[in-house]
């Protein structure tokens, strides 16, 4: 099941508060495999968080084991990305965005374990969409 | 000498002047994107309650430069009521009223204006100046007068969006990277400084296969580096005394180190600033207090020495107050 942000909650995901009322828009998750197009999206760490959250909860409530894979379409370092797109969030804890990029991945890869589950997050060329990297957590 | 009149249409009556010669300011011929900002801006240090704003030798302007002079010359007036007597040529006069100047300049000032033409100088002589495609009118954002100023935010990255899908159609640009720069550098003045921002755009002609996009954003905050110092967190505080401005930016720099210590602020607006100008290769300049320091050499995720940061930070050798300078090439698709 493949989620267009864009085409949902428009380009500009600015605020927080705003896309978490709006989750409702989002498609029931009924797949175990998500995959989350943040592709020509301005990005706002409250609102990916949310997203992040929402997403996570609706596998848990589905009792199924997640595999999500997040895209995007610039070319952020990796320590960035997960910092950007799992601090604070309700899956990875609170406080988690003062700590270091290395307790940050083993806290992802912790809690993945502990749902049997997996996370990618893809970076796309913007104009050809061809994978430039994968980063993989989880088993 | 042509005329004397308010850029209101009214009558020139000459304000109490306590003081005999007015300070004058001169902006230098070429107003141009960052030559704005490096450029000696005041003849006289000593301020008078009369200025003369001397414009009569622009002939060369573009929207983002002219978002610095602007800057630049309402940090130095501050917050007092001064007179002000322009000089300018008419197509000076006309080209600076279409980009907003004197609008934000009287707005953001309780000032008295009045006009006097006076030189020829013809604007578009210059190459760069002829090459402009699209020079959009100065933006004021006056977040001291709003409490939700994300709000303000929202809607100058919505417009701007609008702005750029508008322009840059056919071009092969991920438009979401210039917008997360902008987002995060409004960001930070809605939230640390809350002072107005002004912000300028032009699009220039380089080939007929590319473009060049140009912006500036200032704010009339402390800047950075003040902000920084005065927000140290405790660890730190023995410290100010001796901190310099490579101080400050090798902490602002750093993912997590953030001077606000609410959940909205995580310390990621500078990195997100930087990693998002090297994905789309857009060289960014920073300047503060009197430097500038070339952003897009650094990083979000490093750290770096003391030396290293000094050698990425040049002295401009004035005052400048604070603002961003941004550019960028980018290319036509090629089917």
């Amino acid at each position: 099941m493949k989620i267009k942000i864009k085409e949902i909650f428009g380009e500009e995901l600015l605020d927080g508060e705003l896309i978490r009322r709006q989750l409702q828009n989002l498609p029931q998750i009924i797949n175990k495999k998500i995959i989350i197009d943040y592709s020509e999206c301005v990005m706002e760490y409250d609102a990916t968080g949310v997203i992040t959250d929402y997403i996570f909860d609706r596998f848990s409530v589905a009792k199924s084991t997640p595999e999500l894979i997040i895209i995007y379409d610039l070319d952020y370092p990796e320590e960035y990305l997960l910092s950007f797109l799992f601090s604070e969030t309700k899956f990875l804890g609170e406080d988690t965005a003062h700590i270091s990029n290395e307790k940050r991945k083993e806290l992802l890869n912790k809690k993945l374990g502990e749902c049997n589950g997996k996370v990618i997050i893809r970076i796309q060329d913007s104009s050809t969409k061809n994978v430039i990297r994968d980063y993989i957590y989880g088993i | 000498m042509k005329s004397l009149k308010t850029t209101s249409g009214k009558k020139w009556i000459s304000p109490v002047v306590k003081t005999t010669k007015p300070t004058q300011i001169k902006a230098w011929p070429n107003q141009a994107g960052n030559l704005a900002a490096i450029t000696p801006l005041f003849t006289r240090r000593k301020k008078t309650d009369m200025f003369n704003l001397d414009l009569s030798k622009i002939n060369n302007i573009t929207s983002s430069g002219l978002a610095i002079l602007l800057i630049r010359l309402l940090k130095y007036l501050d917050d007092q009521d001064y007179s002000y007597r322009i000089i300018h040529s008419e197509k000076t006069a006309s080209a600076l009223t279409d980009l907003g100047f004197y609008r934000i300049l009287e707005k953001a000032k309780a000032v008295h204006l009045a006009e006097l033409f006076e030189g020829s100088t013809e604007l578009g002589k210059q190459k760069n100046l002829s090459n402009l495609l699209y020079s959009s009118p100065l933006k004021y954002l006056e977040f001291s007068k709003e409490i939700d100023r994300r709000k303000i935010v929202r809607s100058f990255i919505k417009d701007f969006n609008n702005i750029l899908s508008e322009k840059l159609n056919g071009y092969n640009f991920p438009k979401n990277g210039l917008l997360t720069v902008l987002n995060e550098i409004a960001k930070n003045s809605a939230d640390h400084s809350g002072a107005d921002s002004v912000f300028g755009f032009d699009i220039q002609k380089i080939t007929q296969k590319s473009i060049k996009l140009t912006f500036s954003w200032g704010d009339l905050g402390p800047g950075i580096h003040e902000h920084f110092k005065k927000n140290l967190p405790p660890e730190h505080t023995q410290r100010v005394p001796y901190f310099d401005l490579t101080q400050t930016y090798r902490l602002a720099l750093l993912m997590g180190n953030s001077s606000k210590s609410v959940k909205a602020n995580r310390g990621l607006g500078l990195p997100t600033i930087i990693e998002s100008s090297k994905c789309i290769n857009l060289s960014l300049e920073v300047y503060d207090a009197n430097s500038m320091g070339q952003l897009n050499e650094f990083s979000g995720i490093q750290k770096f020495s003391h030396a290293i940061v000094r050698k990425r930070f040049h002295d401009v050798g004035h005052e400048i107050g604070f603002f961003y300078y941004g550019e960028v090439i980018i290319f036509k698709n090629e089917n």
